[in-house]
């Protein structure tokens, strides 16, 4: 019993612990268990190890880059949850009434984030839309040849030029933002029937779906990384 | 060195005392051992790291890795000693302090 519970909370303190740390907290754990035991009771020296280790993951766990981490990476989730729950409601619309009749002029406009202002969309999409999809819907081979694209060049900016941390900043943002900026031209442009519009938007909103979420991690570590945060 | 990196919490300059009154035995458990039975002060090995490892990264203390036995289960100690920067940083502390106390004491308003 000791034993495995001595190497339960190594593993949770290996885990949730920087490693240059963790060693050396394991091994005075291990020690004063080990004198606590041979000194009274087991089952108290037990009962300390356990305490000892749930007190000991909070402070690393609620450090600041921890911190920050959580919140870049709930920020992500919120636009990526939100954006999928737009497609979904678009692809299984019946009824093109069911939104203002404000809204379809901005469509056409290259507006298609004005659907987060629908009355509708917030009341009903995710009771209503949430069950109707498969899994082809969600692959769109250009967006992610794009993304693809995008993340590898993150990723050699990050390794081989030295970029500012606002410059980085400003690549990540411009990269999620640059198809929606060219899907927003292509309807200025070239005006395109309402039955053709439903890939523009597809191309807008998918490399943001696909990129939003490691790009939030990456960043978050980025950040962490440069203003020197444990 | 900027002054506030001199500025110290109270539990950073408990820290620093119970390694300085430990000298060269100074790790983790010995450190925790001390703080409880010194001033009864029972804190887990994770708070006590995460301040070293700040007071390490502001240059007030330097650790080396030594002494692995069975005990500990085969992990080094991380042996923690007090630089130069971290005495003059307590010495700050304590001369704050002293100043402050004095002054309560001057204008009667703490009856020690």
């Amino acid at each position: 019993m000791s034993s495995w519970l001595l190497r339960f909370c190594s593993g949770l303190l290996r885990m949730c612990l920087p490693l240059h740390i963790a060693d050396a907290l394991i091994g005075d754990l291990h020690e004063e268990y080990n004198t606590k035991k041979l000194d009274g009771n087991p089952s108290s020296a037990q009962i300390w190890l356990l305490s000892q280790t749930a007190r000991s993951v909070w402070p690393f766990l609620l450090s600041t880059s921890n911190t920050l981490r959580a919140i870049m990476m709930l920020q992500g989730l919120f636009v990526f949850t939100i954006l999928a729950v737009a497609i979904m409601y678009l692809s299984n619309m019946d009824d093109a009434s069911r939104l203002s009749v404000e809204f379809w002029p901005q469509w056409m406009a290259g507006k298609p984030h004005q659907l987060f202002l629908e009355q509708d969309f917030w009341q009903f999409a995710f009771a209503r839309e949430l069950h109707e999809s498969n899994i082809q819907m969600w692959l769109n081979p250009l967006s992610m040849a794009y993304a693809g694209l995008a993340w590898v060049l993150i990723k050699r900016a990050e390794k081989q030029i030295e970029l500012s941390l606002i410059a980085q900043l400003f690549l990540v943002a411009g990269l999620m933002v640059l198809p929606y900026l060219w899907g927003v031209l292509i309807f200025i442009l070239f005006q395109p029937e309402i039955r053709l519009t439903g890939p523009i938007v597809v191309s807008m909103w998918f490399p943001v779906l696909y990129l939003v979420l490691p790009l939030s991690w990456s960043l978050a570590n980025i950040v962490s990384c440069r203003l020197g945060l444990n | 060195m900027p002054k506030d990196e001199l500025q110290l919490g109270e539990f950073e300059q408990y820290v620093l005392l119970a390694v300085l009154s430990l000298g060269k035995g100074a790790y983790g458990a010995s450190i925790r051992q001390q703080l409880h039975e010194a001033i009864a002060r029972d804190v887990s090995l994770g708070a006590l790291y995460a301040t070293i490892e700040r007071l390490e990264k502001r240059g007030l203390v330097i650790s080396n890795l030594d002494g692995a036995t069975a005990k500990r289960g085969g992990k080094a100690k991380r042996m923690i000693e007090v630089t130069t920067v971290g005495r003059k940083a307590l010495q700050r502390s304590r001369q704050q302090l002293t100043t402050m106390w004095d002054l309560a004491q001057l204008r009667s308003i703490v009856y020690v």
